[in-house]
């Protein structure tokens, strides 16, 4: 059990039976498969900067890490590729804009608007009425 | 009983397909895939790409690599 441990390079999932214990266990006992109950964790941490992440930061077993900036500008995910090279994905948030709100409110704006079509129509209309009122008084 | 280069690469590919860690890995599928048919040139430039991803020359990588192993 010890060299396969070695030769794998990782320790047995589940425990293997002692060959001087085995005729204790049942037979028929089912062996767990290899995934079962196996926590999958990625490899996370802020940063300041994205230069700061290092290669060996990523994990060369598959997983992706992913590197948070420190003032939610993005979140950089990084994995090794088949050839040999990381790919790094930047996600960006998305933030949702919000309509922009008027100062002046809109019946403010219609009086305003007629305010000044009142004053054009009076400075339009007061040479009228002084050529009417002096043509009236001559 | 001795064993020559393509038998030695064979017998590590199988013994590494068999760790559950390897196969689940996508990057090491592509190394036993060059273990597998012997593609030299494409191994070389797996290797290559790595070195120049961590940010070490090949020859850096042979000798860490030798330091580890203790060769």
């Amino acid at each position: 059990m010890a060299f396969g441990n070695i030769i794998n390079g990782f320790q047995q999932p589940y425990p293997q039976p002692d060959p001087w214990q085995q005729n204790r266990q049942p037979v028929n006992m089912p062996l767990p498969s290899v995934n079962q109950n196996r926590t999958f964790q990625i490899p996370c941490r802020s940063i300041s900067n994205p230069d700061e992440i290092m290669p060996n930061e990523v994990p060369m077993d598959g997983r992706i890490a992913l590197f948070m900036a420190r003032d939610n500008s993005c979140i950089i995910a990084k994995q090794w590729n088949q050839n040999g090279l990381i790919d790094t994905v930047k996600y960006v948030p998305n933030l949702p804009t919000e309509p922009t709100v008027d100062s002046v409110p809109f019946d403010q704006q219609i009086l305003e608007r007629l305010d000044r079509l009142d004053q054009m129509l009076t400075s339009l209309m007061s040479p009228i009425e002084t050529a009417q009122n002096g043509g009236v008084s001559e | 009983m001795n064993l020559d280069t393509s038998q030695l690469m064979q017998f590590a590919a199988t013994m590494l397909e068999r760790n559950p860690n390897i196969a689940n890995n996508p990057q090491a599928q592509a190394m036993l895939n060059v273990l597998r048919t012997g593609d030299a040139q494409r191994g070389q430039q797996i290797a290559t790409n790595i070195c120049q991803s961590m940010g070490v020359t090949p020859q850096q990588a042979v000798q860490e690599a030798a330091s580890y192993f203790k060769l």
